[in-house]
């Protein structure tokens, strides 16, 4: 371990790497603060950089790229009351009227403050996790990361959200079909074409993760007449206050941050979960515990109120990288698109990232802690300036999120037929997100089908087509049942909620 | 009684699920396949089922609130632009080869600008031309990508 972590230290700290970082750091907070576009879109716009670089500077970009836009999230949190992502909905419940009594410095500062803490406990977590379990997982056969996939895509659709589950379910299928386009990798027989030679090496990932994220969420913007950028004039000319924070609120917030920052990780890890489940539980919990007094500030500009999100998905950020580098699996959307650019590279993350390439596992972990460092120190003071972009009228800057998305598609392939396939899939994902569907779910599967179908076939193979492999082994009976107790929770639930409607209805009538 | 909107996006993708099924079923196979355990047909025809079964759970199960007023806040958003940028992206995608890059790109975001109400000609004309211009040297020059551009070959600029 010590010799791996001397070589990710070494790889980290190269220039090219350190200036990922920055880059990385400063466009996914750019791109976090545009309310509307979250990290998927903004690690999607990056990939197509990520192809000229080696795999190690690649993830380490979009690991900044990560990070950043969750800070810039933040920001458009605590200054416009428009989270540019889920995970930072619950720092506006108490950053937004912090800014509002004229201390958006502060809140900043704290989230900034929080956001490091959180991260770089975490990473801690990760440096200690990430190889005991690739070394657990270095144990697992076919039938067991078949299984896994199936609990991760469950657990995302789980987590969906009330009453989301079913459609969430739907699009993780949508996700697998579209995987199945393309010539069958064990037969060479291919499907799904219709006859076209341009279907016949698949749908590209990028491809896909741009029209349904970037390109859909710029024209969501538009369709919803969103002008975030009037907001952030009228936040920026109120001024921001004072940066620093006195002793009595860096008292008050240390232990917050250590609940959440373990809180945070541990949901993170979990599949599915990931940031804003985080910050929301973070926050609960910090106003269940809170002392009395303190229990009435949350809403009004608690700073604990601030900090405990805050912490939390930086936490859970990290902790999502867990399944993505020990087991190969991402835990979300955001993952889902890191892995399908790392198999880009040629790389398979999995236990054998662990020993075959530690320069990858270890300086991502490492950058990890130079992108907390880079957001707090660089990132912090230029926050106004930063912000000041968002100020770019919404006319141009729409424009110019399409031209990237587009651009960054066609100058790989060079084939127009994918332009017209982009602007297919952003129609459909459009009205898709209208009708409620997420899109989280759809790519993580469409990332993940391809090694779903192989794992299944040798796992069949190997039983001799029967399904018994679900359960013969232990591991995988456990994860099999696992999986059966996460799509019964949604069932569970909804009954409890149809009795508790009825008994209150009864009493009602 | 109007069909709940949840409704008729599950009967959507029932619709879909059937189709990719009987699409599953039009695989090839290579000869006696048929009795193997895994073939390319095994993996596409779980998923139909599944979406099957998925959609079918969707249609069945109980909502909520009446769909109509979201109906008319969706009616009420800006299909037109989106409608006019989708239909730009089309015609991007049929000209960057004709035009080439440069032109194409800087008409595509002149025509995007103007879509979403910029007027401003200063404006219109410093973001699209320049902007492409240097991002198109940011990659035939610093990194090495070349670009097939008939517009440029035209008047002089690339050979």
């Amino acid at each position: 371990m010590t010799e791996g972590l001397w070589i990710g230290l070494t790889t980290a700290l190269q220039p090219l790497n350190l200036l990922m970082v920055v880059i990385g750091c400063f466009a996914g907070t750019f791109i976090g603060m545009l309310p509307g576009l979250g990290p998927i879109s903004a690690i999607a716009l990056m990939i197509p950089i990520t192809y000229g670089l080696d795999p190690a500077a690649g993830l380490i970009l979009m690991a900044g790229v990560y990070y950043g836009a969750i800070f810039g999230g933040s920001t458009s949190s605590i200054l416009i009351n428009a989270p540019g992502v889920a995970g930072t909905v619950a720092t506006a419940f108490d950053g937004y009227p912090m800014a509002r009594k004229g201390f958006a410095g502060k809140a900043l500062a704290i989230a900034a403050y929080a956001s490091f803490s959180g991260g770089t406990i975490a990473a801690v977590f990760l440096l200690l996790a990430a190889p005991a379990l690739a070394t657990v997982a270095l144990s697992f056969q076919s039938p067991d990361y078949f299984a896994l996939m199936v609990l991760g895509l469950t657990a995302v659709s789980a987590f969906a959200g009330r009453g989301q589950f079913l459609k969430a379910l739907l699009m993780t299928v949508l996700g697998l079909m579209l995987a199945t386009v393309g010539q069958d990798v064990s037969s060479d027989v291919s499907r799904f074409t219709f006859g076209s030679i341009d279907l016949l090496d698949g749908i590209s990932f990028l491809l896909l993760a741009m029209a349904t994220f970037a390109l859909s969420e710029a024209l969501m913007l538009v369709l919803r007449r969103e002008k975030p950028s009037g907001e952030t004039e009228k936040a920026l000319r109120g001024g921001m206050g004072t940066l620093a924070l006195d002793r009595r609120e860096v008292r008050e917030i240390a232990p917050v941050i250590g609940r959440s920052s373990l809180l945070g990780f541990i949901i993170g890890v979990l599949p599915g979960a990931g940031a804003t489940i985080a910050s929301f539980l973070a926050y609960g919990m910090e106003r269940h515990i809170a002392p009395a007094g303190k229990k009435e500030e949350f809403g009004r500009g608690s700073v604990r109120g601030l900090a405990a999100p805050e912490t939390a998905n930086n936490a859970a950020c990290s902790g999502s990288f867990v399944p993505l580098l020990t087991l190969g699996i991402p835990g979300s959307g955001t993952t889902a698109v890191m892995l399908g650019a790392l198999i880009s590279f040629g790389i398979q993350p999995g236990p054998r990232l662990f020993v075959e390439r530690p320069d990858v596992f270890w300086s991502v972990i490492l950058s990890m802690y130079i992108g907390n460092i880079i957001l707090l120190v660089l990132n912090l003071p230029l926050i106004p300036y930063i912000a000041r972009l968002l100020a770019l009228p919404r006319q141009i800057l729409i424009p110019l999120i399409l031209f990237f998305s587009l651009t960054g598609v066609y100058l790989i392939s060079f084939n127009t037929f994918d332009i017209q396939l982009m602007v297919l899939f952003a129609t459909v994902a459009v009205v898709l997100r209208l009708a409620g569907f997420p899109m989280a779910p759809m790519i993580l599967a469409f990332v993940l089908g391809r090694l779903m179908e192989e794992n299944l076939r040798r796992s069949l193979l190997l039983w001799d087509g029967s399904l018994a492999f679900l359960w013969e082994r232990p591991i995988t009976l456990g994860i099999s049942l696992l999986t059966l107790l996460v799509l019964l929770t949604p069932v569970l639930q909804f009954v409890r909620e149809r009795r508790n409607r009825i008994v209150t209805a009864g009493e009602g009538g | 009684m109007p069909l709940h909107r949840d409704r008729v996006w599950a009967l959507i993708f029932l619709a879909l699920s059937v189709a990719y099924g009987v699409e599953a079923q039009q695989i090839e196979l290579y000869f006696g396949g048929e009795d193997e355990a895994f073939t390319a047909r095994t993996f596409p025809t779980a998923l139909a089922w599944t979406g099957g079964i998925t959609a079918f759970l969707l249609l069945i199960s109980p909502v909520d609130a009446d769909p109509r007023p979201r109906l008319r806040e969706i009616l009420g958003y800006d299909w037109l632009r989106v409608g006019a940028l989708l239909a730009l992206m089309i015609a991007y995608g049929l000209a960057i080869q004709r035009l080439g890059f440069f032109l194409s790109t800087s008409l595509f975001l002149l025509a995007g600008y103007l879509i979403l109400g910029e007027r401003r000609v200063w404006m219109l004309l410093l973001a699209s031309f320049p902007v492409v211009a240097v991002f198109q040297f940011l990659l035939q020059g610093l990194l090495g990508i070349y670009l097939n551009d008939p517009f440029l070959t035209l008047i002089g600029i690339t050979g």
